[in-house]
């Protein structure tokens, strides 16, 4: 349950957030300057290294993995990473390629938390909009709904959840994203509350402009670049959701891989220190691409939003 | 005993998930429940069925009491002699973790799947087994039964006596009989005594409510010590059932209902110990010094409490006693001399892992298909890397070698490992998929299930082509969809491939193959074969018992040939007992080779409560008591 | 502000309605259920008598209403797993090991991050606070089985400082094995804490109250103890809420890899065995303590900015 409240990190951003953009004048476009920042900051280049890195083994986990991450060889289990020059990584206690199934496993960490990040914030953009703009009954409904959601607590309501409608990638997604939104669209909300009381917002307002011209025109760019940085803090989440789910068993089915299954599945083994790394592997792995995606983050928050150095998450 | 796999799979599943519980993860899941052939042949089986009219030699209770020395040998507190070699009465402590979780029901005949550590203590049963499976007389001396088959008078011992000073009588037995049957107290092991297993008149009647609960056919005879059992159906079988017929007394049922012993204050017991201390964290129990005197036990006291890795906190000298489950926790026995004398593999409830299919569906209709896919489990390679052989056999029928008309040898070339044969078999059946499911159910991951079934479906894939998918499905699920039926009572599962296990609930192979009697017959699986059905129906009630074997032997063939199951492994769990525990259930015997209690463990059942004792080397290996 | 938080607590009844409306729902939908047979199947004359003793032969939200009636009078009913006990007997013997966890971990780790915001926001931009923020995200992001398993790897089967857990609540066991859980359990904490309080800390910095007071010549180390660390209360009041609903409710992964006999643990026994009165008891018990941490977050942030306005926008 731990590290999976957004809410937390999305709210304190907005005020950070809101502060900013608007009163930047620089000749140079929003998006050279936001490059030109992201270029200084060391560690979000390394976290993009290891996000580009990660997403191209999972974007060519058939053609880059050496072998079919479910191909058994009885004859040569639990190879420590570097006897056999064919299993660089060693192999598991079936004889398969670990390597192999780590590439896989990436693709399915990330397809899982990409999808969900899709879904958590088409919702949020929808659920925060309505209850932040036009606000009465929309307003009423949406805060019981994320009061209520809110109150889910997480793991335990993911468990029944993955017990209801089974095992598989598609369900661990819908089980992760669907407590995941009202994070979001408070921020959301919260962005749309401050913004329409803004002067811009009024002015446009008694000019006659439609709610819709207001919203994609004047409301959206301003929530924009918290929401980016909100989603890039929401990704590692995702991502440590489904290694979480799938450490327990209500994951995806095998033969299919999961870095949170491959180190569930070591739980057994571990009272011998001999097959620790068939554990250490994933769980490394695991590690780095939710850091890569934390320093990734961390540097977009810098580059969208200058004035956050101050309150930098 | 069933109740093993409920416990097991539970705890299982927290082991599997517990990295802390590292080591231990698997080991207090290993049954509890010893006995020992080994991975050499098999020992001749046991007779399956007693004559019905030839009762076992009674052991004559000696009515006097022996007379307490004040010298000389040492006694314990509930006046029993130690042996020699005994330690001293503060060490007579019995140490477990496995068998359940402490905290639940205590007594078979009150709740049989739910029921915790420690439980089985507190009453004689009728009848018990020794610890070669043999039938022996319990809390009935002898027995009998009439000409027709039908009605079976059993004489009870009247030495018996409950905690509170009155006698254990058949009315006591009538009473737990009626609680069982009883539609309000809904108890979870009906199908026991209902018809096509016990079939106790009227059982079946009295839980659907049908009749009342007077009319159950098990009532008091001529006196207090006289109970009467009729049966519906000759039930040659009988008297070893009733090894699960444990007492509860009538007036502490009435008063207190079913769970008054999982409370100190209302326990009451005519078994060898009775409850002391009793929470989900800890069950402590003490010798009950009113049991009779072959009945007393040795021990002072027996302890539960839950050691998420009792393979460890056996090694730290916590525990008496563990199993070995895993790759890790069977190299670390392997390597270690001590450990190595310690341990011993057994043949457990006689568990056979097992694939099986909906041969109502397709592609599993096709025997052709079902053949191929039977010659493409390389047994032989599973039980050398994954499970060693020291944890299973290999198994290619479902009776395990020592089981009654166990018939292995002869059965093991027709789902041989033969993939050159499985390619020809699935070309010519003219099946064509592309992918399976295979689900198996989860607790089967406690045996190395998440390792076999990747291994087979691996196989299946490079030699067929066939994608196999495996899903892990927890015990209550994957059970209330393999057992789902339509309104109209047709099988309605969505499991056509699965993988699964059972072990004996009693040694008689009406016991394992009626498991697979077909959906039609309430069975647990849709291969519904007349002549299979047709066969165990006649080998039933046979007191031949001789042509009994061979009727079942033919059926076992008939099973193994159809394919709609292919047998994987037979398990031999392997257990830790130290060293100090010893007795005569300790002693190799005719099934069980090796040093270790018998099926179903520390139990009034089978007389090893009272029979255990603490050696007097014990502190050398015991740290401490929890 | 006392009629809104009456009316967010008149919400919390709403809440936890629709909370355990939902978790019946779900429990009672899920394939399997509490008195399913495991081996030999029962008649369905024996399954409909169990059903019909726990009143399973009942809807859900039959069932649902009724537990509610028996809720408010404090009966929270018996285990179906553990059938002599009840749920809220068991619940407090598995409770103790979870507080325990919980508190030893808030207890190191809340001062700890505080420390560390203070000073990574007093010496902005140095290396010092580079090293800060960087371990602060590390901490933070790095998910927990990862953190467990490192920990595991290193302090208990490579250095062997600590042992596993011998399965007993956690207060009756020496130091040795819950340390290193507690460690692993703050470590979250410190990072979001360290991330929290340097933030908000800047935030004050930058206030032109602090400027003044500043220029008024009131010594640095005042305007801090003063000023500075009086309004960071409020942002630490937003965290301590979901930090001390999680350290009550426990930390499901570090009670599994530990062996530690935790509600979380427990939750997960009790899903596996369709113990239905302990599930929905936990689920309401965790709601009960999220929503309530929701409430002093809501409060706090819009005593932060108030242009925020109190229960939304009207």
């Amino acid at each position: 349950m731990a590290a999976q409240n957004p809410p937390v990190q999305g709210a304190s951003s907005v005020h950070a957030a809101a502060r900013g953009a608007i009163y930047e004048y620089k000749p140079l476009s929003p998006a050279q300057l936001a490059w030109r920042r992201f270029r200084r900051n060391r560690l979000a280049i390394v976290g993009l290294i290891i996000v580009l890195i990660f997403v191209f083994a999972g974007v060519c986990a058939p053609l880059v993995s050496p072998f079919p991450y479910d191909r058994t060889n009885l004859f040569k289990t639990w190879l420590p990473p570097g006897r056999d020059p064919a299993h660089v990584l060693g192999t598991d206690e079936l004889g398969r390629d670990i390597l192999s199934r780590l590439i896989w496993g990436a693709r399915v960490s990330l397809v899982v938390s990409l999808a969900a990040t899709g879904i958590v914030v088409s919702l949020a953009l929808l659920f925060g909009f309505l209850s932040g703009y036009f606000g009465g009954v929309w307003d009423y409904a949406l805060n019981r709904m994320f009061e209520v959601i809110g109150a889910l607590p997480g793991l335990l309501f993911q468990i029944l959840l993955m017990l209801l409608i089974g095992n598989g990638v598609l369900q661990v997604t819908v089980a992760i994203s669907i407590l995941g939104w009202p994070g979001l669209a408070r921020l959301v909300r919260a962005q749309v509350l401050t913004y329409k009381e803004r002067d811009f917002v009024s002015a446009a307002r008694s000019l006659g402009a439609t709610t819709a011209f207001i919203m994609v025109r004047h409301l959206l760019p301003n929530i924009i670049n918290p929401l980016i940085v909100a989603v890039s803090f929401a990704i590692p989440g995702f991502i440590a959701a489904e290694a979480g789910l799938s450490f327990l068993g209500y994951g995806i089915n095998d033969p299919l891989p999961s870095w949170g299954k491959m180190v569930g599945a070591i739980g057994r083994y571990l009272s011998s220190p001999n097959y620790l790394y068939v554990g250490v592997i994933p769980t490394v792995a695991l590690a780095l691409l939710v850091l890569g995606f934390s320093f990734l983050g961390d540097g977009l928050r810098d580059a969208l939003d200058p004035s956050s150095d101050r309150a930098r998450l | 005993m069933n109740r093993q796999e409920t416990v097991l799979s539970r705890r299982q599943m927290l082991k599997l998930l517990s990295l802390g519980a590292g080591g231990a993860l698997l080991a207090a899941c290993a049954p509890a429940t010893p006995a020992a052939p080994p991975a050499t042949e098999a020992p001749t089986a046991p007779p399956p069925t007693e004559a019905p009219t030839a009762p076992p030699p009674t052991e004559a209770p000696t009515p006097t009491p022996e007379p307490t020395p004040t010298t000389g040998p040492r006694v314990n507190s509930v006046g029993k002699v130690l042996p020699d070699d005994a330690a001293p009465p503060e060490q007579q402590v019995y140490v477990t973790a496995g068998q359940g979780n402490p905290g639940q029901f205590m007594d078979i005949s009150a709740m049989v799947y739910n029921r915790g550590a420690l439980s089985d203590l507190y009453g004689v049963p009728l009848t018990r087994i020794n610890k070669d499976f043999e039938l022996v007389p319990g809390a009935a001396k002898e027995w009998k039964v009439s000409e027709d088959g039908l009605t079976w008078t059993f004489t009870l011992r009247d030495d018996i006596m409950w905690s509170d000073d009155t006698p254990l009588t058949a009315d006591d037995f009538v009473a737990t009989f009626r609680y069982m049957a009883d539609p309000k107290s809904a108890y979870d092991f009906t199908w026991y005594y209902s018809k096509g297993s016990g079939n106790i008149k009227n059982f079946d009647e009295v839980v659907a409510g049908k009749l009342p609960v007077e009319e159950l056919g098990v009532r008091k005879g001529a006196n207090d010590y006289e109970l009467i059992v009729e049966t519906g159906e000759v039930t040659p079988y009988l008297p070893r059932l009733f090894m699960f017929a444990m007492p509860l007394q009538a007036k502490a049922l009435a008063a207190h209902g079913p769970a008054y012993n999982s409370n100190p204050a209302t326990c009451v017991s005519c078994g060898p110990f009775i409850v002391k201390e009793f929470s989900p964290t800890r069950v402590e129990v003490v010798a009950n010094p009113k049991a009779a005197d072959d009945i007393k036990p040795f021990l002072e006291r027996m302890i539960a409490v839950p050691f998420p890795d009792s393979f460890q906190a056996y090694q730290a000298g916590q525990l008496d006693f563990t199993g070995v489950s895993n790759a890790a926790q069977v190299d670390a026995v392997l390597n270690d001399p001590q450990l190595s004398a310690q341990a011993t593999p057994d043949v457990g409830d006689f568990r056979t892992d097992y694939f099986f299919f909906d041969v109502t569906k397709p592609p599993f209709d096709n025997l052709k298909f079902r053949q191929a896919l039977s010659h493409l489990l390389d047994r032989e390679s599973i039980v050398k890397f994954i499970t060693k052989p020291l944890l299973a056999r290999p198994a290619y029928s479902f009776l395990a070698p020592g089981f009654p008309a166990a018939n292995g040898e002869a059965l093991k070339d027709i789902q041989r490992y033969d993939p050159e044969l499985a390619k020809k078999l699935y070309a010519e059946s003219g099946v064509k998929v592309d992918k399976l499911l295979l689900q198996m159910r989860g607790d089967l991951e406690g045996y190395f299930g998440k390792e076999i079934t990747q291994a087979y479906a691996d196989s299946i894939k490079q030699n067929l082509g066939i994608e196999v998918e495996v899903k892990s499905v927890p015990i209550k699920d994957y059970m209330a969809d393999l057992l789902k039926r339509t309104p109209d009572g047709k099988p309605d599962t969505t499991i056509d491939f699965g993988y699964i296990s059972y072990g004996m609930d009693y040694l008689d192979p009406s016991n394992m193959l009626t498991v697979m009697k077909g959906s039609d017959l309430g069975g647990r699986h849709t291969w519904n074969n007349k002549e299979y059905q047709d066969l165990l129906a006649k080998a039933g009630p046979m007191t031949d018992i001789e042509e009994r074997t061979k009727l079942y032997q033919q059926a076992e063939k008939l099973m193994v040939e159809e394919c709609a199951f292919i047998f994987c492994i037979h398990r031999t769990p392997v257990n830790l007992w130290k060293p100090y525990i010893k007795g005569a259930p300790m002693e190799p015997g005719k099934v069980n080779l090796n040093r270790g209690v018998a099926w179903p463990g520390v139990s009034a059942m089978n007389g090893a409560a009272s029979e255990i004792y603490i050696a007097n080397n014990v502190l050398e290996f015991r740290k401490s008591i929890p | 502000m006392a009629r809104y938080i009456l009316g967010r607590l008149a919400g919390l009844v709403f809440v936890l309605l629709s909370v355990s409306f939902l978790t019946f729902f779900l429990m009672y939908n899920t394939p399997g259920g509490p008195f399913d047979e495991i081996n030999q199947p029962l008649s369905p004359e024996a399954k409909a008598n169990m059903m019909r003793k726990y009143g399973l032969d009942q809807p859900f939200y039959v069932n649902w209403w009724n537990w509610i009636t028996k809720a408010v009078q404090g009966d929270f009913g018996i285990s179906y797993y553990y059938p002599n006990t009840r749920v809220i007997d068991l619940f407090s013997k598995y409770w103790g090991s979870s507080l325990m966890l919980g508190f030893l971990s808030v207890a190191w780790s809340f001062p700890l991050g505080v420390v560390l915001g203070v000073i990574a926001a007093l010496k902005r931009n140095t290396i010092v606070d580079q090293i800060i923020t960087t371990i602060a995200l590390v901490t933070v992001t790095v998910p927990i089985i990862s953190l467990i398993f490192f920990g595991i790897a290193i302090f208990v089967i490579g250095l062997k400082w600590f042992g596993f857990n011998n399965g007993q609540p956690l207060y009756q066991q020496p130091p040795n094995a819950w340390v290193l859980p507690a460690f692993i359990f703050g470590l979250g904490t410190v990072g979001a804490l360290a991330r929290y309080t340097r933030s908000g800390m800047l935030d004050v910095l930058g206030q032109d109250y602090i400027r003044t007071a500043r220029a008024k010549g009131l010594s640095r180390a005042v305007v801090i103890m003063k000023h500075a660390m009086r309004n960071m209360l409020i942002p630490l009041v937003t965290v301590f809420g979901p930090v001390l609903a999680n350290a009550i409710t426990g930390s499901t992964f570090v009670e599994i890899a530990f062996a530690i006999p935790g509600i979380g643990r427990f939750f997960l026994e009790s899903i596996y065995t369709r113990d239905y009165p302990v599930i929905i008891f936990t689920v309401i018990i965790a709601a009960t303590m999220l929503t309530i941490s929701n409430l002093l977050i809501d409060i706090a942030y819009t005593l932060i900015d108030p242009r925020v306005r109190l229960g939304g926008g009207h």
